[in-house]
């Protein structure tokens, strides 16, 4: 076998290209949300009328995407679709994000018994792989979308629990807060006031990371009927309800697949960019 | 090393018994009354009576606490209760889906570690080349690609315009090469993604610049130093990947019914059959907490610099 070549070293991630890609990707994803707010107004036909004379159409000019076998159509569906993945997983990252922060921030201030206790549970929500403990709460409390929300959202926030306790732990005995402290600035202050800003970036980078995670989670809920209930339009489920018809109207399938596949790529890179952008500013 | 696997052990057992809590908690949870479902789902006839003389059977008179110990105890002993819908052991059930799972499961894992490992490893050395450049934007249309819209598509252009594959899996090995591609390729991507920074970040420390200053065979630097001192890190993504595999699973053993313990898991969630659901959570937890513990000992035992005094 041939050697390999010997290679320089990598340049380190520069500034320029980073904010570069931070500016094209998020543009995208803000892009995206127009998109799904406005969905309303730019939906060709109703998306849940159903109508027997247009059943299983291929697309055409009426019907850009097709209809599906209740004779919907297939393309004002995809688009209202968008705002249910979108917003809902946008909705419980930003949740999970504050909740789990906030938790994090008290238990690493604080200390003593009440860390002990909470980071236990988290020990515990962790030995449960996610999806499963997130079928298993969803389906017994029946699906509708609060409820694969709230199923998600049980274990989602231990990560920013986690993070947000590290860092606070590290930082509160810094001079700064230090001086605070003697100051008399009240906790609650220094917790939200001071320490909070400072640990702020590098969470709110590991939350544009998991937009696209979360993303996948809702959407195979749906996906399994435990999600958005019918006729709701969702990207999930609308690959759920067409599967089986996919004979006879591939394109109720691959509509659906491919806005969730461009979305989800997006916000993938949307999520990489803001976290190399946190590591480039650390770095300068 | 004995002081580190003791501590995890103490760790383990209040973990085990956390995640017995949560669980049993998960019945709790649910709307309605238990008594009322085994009724409805023996199509016994419900009155005011029967419902009463069910629930003195089932014990639900009894406090949480009586209810929870009584479980557990069983539990330990290896009984999971009995099925509302049959009164089969919970436990015969999800040995017959296991039998089904692992094969699935575990060719699914070595499928994505034969692709991922060479891929992941070649695209960290030829960085930025024509191969790098490829097998990123597979990892990245890997990364954003569920499960499910993966199965979907394989049936369409595999069984449905090629008919190579059959739609619903029987036991054979043709049935099971959907589903384990289906879990394969996300984990593939995942996998291939972070070996390669991994690979990368090992290359990248100046002890390579001295091996390579002292003309040491490049072959060498790769398959020996960067491998070894890569390969903690490797097992720890392939052991956490198991979780994602096990939710995978569940999605995908119900789109090609597969008769394994995800398959089981829906069928009860559909029919409320819960000590089934119940069952099938606190197995598929408590394998995952061995794995995780058997990840951490791999890590300690291959780079032994770690201080287990103090962390785990």
């Amino acid at each position: 076998m041939k050697g390999f070549k010997r290679r320089t070293k990598a340049k380190k991630l520069s500034y320029k290209s980073v904010k570069i890609r931070l500016i094209i990707f998020s543009a995208l994803a803000a892009a995206l949300l127009v998109i799904s707010i406005i969905a309303p107004l730019i939906e060709p036909n109703d998306p849940y009328a159903t109508n027997a004379a247009h059943m299983r159409q291929g697309p055409g000019p009426e019907f850009i995407f097709g209809t599906d076998s209740l004779g919907r159509c297939v393309y004002s569906r995809v688009l209202a679709g968008a705002f249910t993945s979108i917003f809902s997983s946008l909705f419980l990252v930003a949740v999970s994000f504050f909740g789990g922060s906030i938790i994090g921030l008290i238990c690493g201030f604080y200390g003593g018994i009440v860390d002990a206790i909470l980071m236990r549970i988290t020990d515990a929500l962790l030995a449960f792989p996610q999806m499963v403990l997130a079928i298993a709460v969803a389906g017994v409390l029946g699906g509708n979308l609060t409820n694969a929300l709230i199923a998600i959202g049980i274990t989602s926030w231990t990560l920013y629990a986690r993070l947000a306790r590290g860092q606070t732990y590290s930082m509160k005995n810094e001079t700064f807060i230090q001086a605070l402290k003697l100051n008399g600035v009240s906790n609650g202050r220094i917790m939200f006031g001071h320490i909070f800003p400072n640990i702020f970036r590098p969470l709110l980078a590991t939350a544009c990371t998991q937009i696209g995670t979360t993303m996948i989670y809702i959407s195979g809920l749906s996906f399994l009927g435990l999600g958005v209930t019918p006729p709701m339009a969702e990207w999930g489920s609308m690959i759920n309800e067409a599967r089986g018809y996919i004979q006879l109207t591939p394109w109720a399938v691959i509509a659906p697949s491919i806005a969730m596949l461009i979305t989800i790529l997006i916000f993938n890179f949307f999520g990489d960019a803001v976290r190399d952008m946190t590591e480039v500013r650390n770095e300068r | 090393m004995g002081k580190f696997i003791g501590k995890r052990l103490l760790q383990l057992i209040f973990v085990l018994f956390a995640v017995s809590i949560m669980t049993f908690a998960l019945m709790y949870i649910a709307p309605g009354d238990p008594a009322e479902r085994k009724l409805t789902l023996r199509g016994e006839p419900i009155n005011a009576e029967t419902l009463e003389a069910e629930r003195e059977k089932m014990g639900l008179n009894e406090p949480f606490a009586v209810r929870y110990f009584s479980w557990l105890g069983g539990v330990c002993k290896g009984d999971l209760g009995t099925s509302y819908a049959d009164d089969t052991s919970v436990a015969g059930k999800i040995g017959k889906g296991l039998s089904y799972t692992l094969p699935l499961a575990l060719s699914s894992l070595a499928v994505a570690l034969a692709i991922s490992l060479p891929l992941g490893i070649l695209a960290a050395v030829y960085r930025n080349s024509v191969l790098d450049v490829i097998v990123q934007i597979f990892s990245f249309i890997g990364c954003a690609l569920p499960n499910f819209l993966i199965a979907t598509l394989l049936i369409y252009f595999l069984c449905i315009k090629q008919n190579l594959f059959p739609v619903i899996a029987d036991n054979s090995f043709q049935g099971l090469v959907l589903p384990a591609l289906s879990l394969a390729i996300p984990m593939c991507a995942r996998f291939i993604k972070q070996f390669r920074s991994e690979v990368i970040e090992q290359l990248d420390k100046s002890y390579i610049t001295g091996l390579r200053t002292r003309g040491v065979k490049e072959n060498k630097v790769v398959f020996g130093n960067v491998l070894h001192n890569s390969s903690p890190a490797m097992i720890t993504i392939a052991g956490l990947s198991i979780g994602t595999l096990m939710g995978g699973s569940v999605v995908i053993e119900n789109i090609f019914r597969w008769p394994g313990i995800g398959k089981l898991v829906m069928d009860s969630i559909t029919a409320r059959d819960y000590p089934v659901v119940l069952g099938v959570v606190l197995v598929m937890a408590v394998v995952y907490v061995f794995i995780n513990l058997v990840t951490d000992i791999l890590y300690r035992v291959i780079d032994p610099r770690i201080d287990y005094g103090k962390q785990g």
